[in-house]
């Protein structure tokens, strides 16, 4: 293997690393915009997502690019492949913070509702996942990447609950019905990144196993 | 030892010489004796068939040969060996051991023929009949230059070959014999200079495992034994070294091992070489397990990362601040990173240290906010007051009614401000000590402190509707400043009064326990937020800040009460639920 496909990987890797804390920290601002209802941080999230959209940009064309030079094979092969498939999921990730980020601005015009409404448990849940995935990418961990698929109950289980009690709310305090929806958004937008940390996951045993687990049903943790 | 090669090399090449010499000795000796004998033979025959030659020629030439056969029968036996005359045509004349006219004719034996070609001719074949090998000379008879016949002597070799074998026996014992004497001998020659280097050998192995005390000693000659002190003085110096490296490098680790500042060291390849524990603080990783590893790896805070790479990428000092939040604490990290060089004045890699300024732009900021809220505090009454002395000033003075009516609102808004200032200065002497505080503590009977409170806040209470209920043991006695903590009681009462809907209760207990003495003043109002518990005994901190100011309070009342509990060498706690109410809890000391 030439050192020179070897430094292209250790790139790919360094650039997927540098999007995906980027990505990591917009989730965490776009959670802290909401909890605070913090205009201005919002507004950060909102405009460093088009740096993200070229850095995804870059890490597709990087991996087509030693896909077509080196052929790679076996581990490598895998690795690349997961590559771009995270990438992906990266950049939804941070478009789905970019959501999180415009409902915390549009909540924050709004004095603190009366209503105790708390979607910090589920955001650290997921902003937990968030992180054990890309530290399972790092490390190459398979099973800290099956404990996040397992987790992805819990953050499921959660937004079902907070459905469950907005709509309690909004027939208790229907003068607060646009903040309640909108916080129905945020958790909905939750549980979706969630989804994708499993999707990274996914990628993270396929490429440390070579073993594609999605679609099967859990026999996790 | 045994598994030397040395030894082996060594050792093989005595041997291989004992063995070429022995083997020289035992193949050469014996050829040489075997080529004497020869010689020794020939010489004989040829002098028997000399003399068989004089006496045989004239027999020959007056063909007087029926008496040759006796004659030569009489002879080799005397002499041992074989006797045969031949005529010139080959034909056998007379032999001595048997019957002429049997024998067949030697014309071309090879003996006859090069005695007839050279005047000598000898040969040696293997003879049936005898079983042995013989030797055959020939010569040829003349008479006055005329070829008559040939004379020919024989002996068989047996004797001579059996004297042969026993010689190289001899040889080959005793060669052998000293070789293996020599293989004993060189053995032990070799052990003798390689016990010394094994040795030697050893020790230098255990000092590359680790420094050891060890000295060689040797009895073998000269260039051995100096080579030994050489290696001892060595060992020496290398223990003495190690040992300084040792204790520097532990030192180096203590120091860096105690800062408060984190600093990680990485190389040209942005690999992590060394991480300190405060380091692994601030980011929330482990420093062993980030060692060899890159730091993007590592740490995914971007600030840390991207300054780290700038500087190596451009060989200048970098520095940044950058807030992060690490496991969901929010940090703000100030980072210096500059670069190291290499002796060849390439850059080797990077130093970041970190600083976690958190706390200091956390005051800061309180700072900011304490002079704007000031600012403002003082500015609105000061605007009002204003306001008023000039609608006095273009004429309202004139009518009477409402001169006054503007004076009383002038006056309230003073009160204000007088209030204000009043917190301000007392606030700041309770922040210089309990000294400048004139803080006289005597012991005083706390129920009667918590009616006083009650007293002066009775008259807010009262419109509003709510009910306070004290209750307190009446022994109770603490060493305070009454009319400190009286006005601490009053701080929190008013609080409680005002976030109580009417017909609320308020409560006011004092509890002792242990070494502590509690006071609580708990409410039935909006309760508080968490997230503003942390920040709501700052200066002018409100909860709602869009709210307006008209329920009154300068807004310093709850960071009075903490100072006020902190001169007394206590603390002031809050508990909290949204929509049940608040408890506010003064701890303090029984000395």
């Amino acid at each position: 293997m030439s050192t020179h496909f070897q430094r292209e990987i250790e790139n790919l890797k360094k650039k997927t690393l540098a999007v995906s804390a980027i990505v990591e920290e917009n989730i965490a601002r776009a959670i802290a915009a909401v909890i605070k209802r913090d205009a201005e941080l919002a507004q950060q999230v909102v405009d460093s997502d088009e740096e993200i959209d070229q850095m995804e940009v870059e890490v597709e064309e990087d991996c087509l690019k030693i896909l077509a030079l080196h052929q790679p094979v076996a581990i490598d092969l895998r690795f690349v492949v997961a590559v771009l498939k995270i990438n992906n999921d990266l950049e939804r990730m941070a478009d789905l913070a970019v959501n999180i980020a415009r409902r915390a601005a549009y909540l924050a015009t709004f004095p603190k509702p009366d209503i105790p409404l708390d979607i910090e448990v589920m955001a650290r849940k997921t902003q937990a996942m968030v992180k054990h995935s890309l530290d399972s990418l790092v490390q190459e961990d398979a099973m800290l990447a099956r404990q996040v698929c397992a987790s992805d109950n819990e953050v499921d289980q959660l937004n079902r609950e907070m459905h469950v009690r907005i709509q309690q709310y909004i027939r208790t305090h229907p003068d607060h019905v646009e903040r309640l929806i909108h916080l129905l958004s945020v958790s909905r937008h939750l549980e979706r990144i969630a989804d994708l940390t499993t999707n990274v996951a996914e990628d993270v045993i396929y490429t440390v196993e070579g073993e594609i687990v999605r679609h099967r049903t859990l026999a996790y943790g | 030892m045994y598994r030397s090669r040395l030894l082996w090399k060594l050792y093989a090449g005595y041997v291989g010489l004992l063995v070429l010499l022995t083997a020289i000795v035992g193949l050469v000796v014996p050829q040489r004796l075997e080529r004497d004998a020869l010689q020794e033979t020939r010489s004989a025959l040829e002098a028997k068939a000399v003399l068989l030659r004089g006496i045989v020629a004239p027999a020959l030439e007056s063909s007087g040969e029926a008496d040759l056969q006796p004659r030569l029968r009489r002879l080799g036996s005397a002499i041992g060996t074989r006797l045969t005359v031949i005529r010139r045509d080959g034909t056998v004349v007379a032999d001595s051991e048997e019957d002429a006219f049997r024998m067949d004719n030697h014309a071309d034996r090879p003996e006859i023929q090069a005695a007839r070609a050279h005047g000598i001719g000898e040969a040696t074949r293997w003879s049936q009949t005898l079983g042995a090998q013989v030797m055959y000379l020939a010569f040829p008879v003349r008479q006055h230059d005329e070829l008559s016949g040939y004379v020919r002597t024989a002996v068989p070799l047996t004797a001579v070959v059996a004297r042969l074998a026993y010689l190289r026996t001899m040889i080959a014992v005793g060669a052998g014999g000293a070789a293996v004497v020599g293989f004993g001998l060189s053995f032990v020659l070799v052990q003798r200079v390689m016990r010394p280097l094994t040795s030697l050998t050893a020790m230098a192995e255990s000092i590359a495992a680790g420094p050891y005390d060890q000295v060689v000693r040797t009895r073998a000659p000269g260039e051995i034994a100096t080579l030994a002190r050489a290696f001892n003085r060595m060992a020496y110096h290398l223990r003495e070294r190690m040992t300084t490296i040792t204790r520097e490098h532990s030192q180096l680790l203590a120091i860096l091992g105690s800062m408060v500042e984190g600093v990680v060291a990485v190389n040209h390849e942005e690999r992590v070489i060394h991480m300190n524990e405060a380091a692994g603080t601030i980011l929330h990783v482990v420093p062993q397990e980030s060692l060899g590893r890159r730091l993007w790896e590592v740490t995914r805070v971007r600030a840390v990362v991207d300054t780290v790479a700038s500087t190596l990428r451009e060989a200048h000092e970098t520095s940044s601040e950058a807030r992060m939040v690490v496991e969901s604490r929010d940090q703000v990290v100030n980072i210096h990173a500059s670069p190291w060089w290499n002796d060849t004045g390439e850059t080797a890699g990077a130093v970041v240290v970190l600083h976690d300024v958190t706390e200091l732009r956390h005051l800061e900021n309180v700072r900011r906010d304490f002079v704007a809220n000031v600012s403002h505090e003082l500015k609105t009454p000061i605007t009002t007051i204003q306001g008023f002395v000039e609608t006095l000033q273009d004429g309202a003075l004139d009518d009477r009614d409402q001169a006054k009516h503007f004076l009383a609102i002038i006056a309230r808004h003073v009160e204000r401000l007088k209030a204000i200032i009043e917190d301000l200065l007392s606030l700041s002497r309770l922040e210089q000590g309990p000294e400048a505080a004139e803080l006289s503590r005597t012991e005083t009977k706390l129920a009667d402190v918590l009616q006083a409170a009650i007293q002066v806040c009775m008259p807010t209470a009262a419109p509003r509707e709510v009910t306070i209920i004290s209750s307190c043991e009446a022994t109770l006695r603490v060493r305070i400043s009454a009319p400190l903590l009286e006005q601490a009681l009053v701080n929190l009462l008013d609080n409680a009064i005002h976030c109580s809907k009417p017909g609320r209760r308020v409560w006011l207990e004092a509890t002792q326990g242990g070494s502590e003495v509690a006071i609580c003043v708990r409410d039935q109002g909006t309760g508080i937020p968490q997230e503003h518990v942390p920040r709501l005994f700052e200066r002018f901190y409100r909860v709602d800040t869009w709210r307006s100011r008209d329920h009154g309070g300068t807004g310093l009342g709850l960071a009075i009460v903490k100072h006020i509990a902190q001169a007394h060498g206590g603390r002031v706690s809050v508990e909290s639920t949204v929509g049940l109410g608040s408890t506010f809890t003064l701890h303090l000391p029984t000395d």
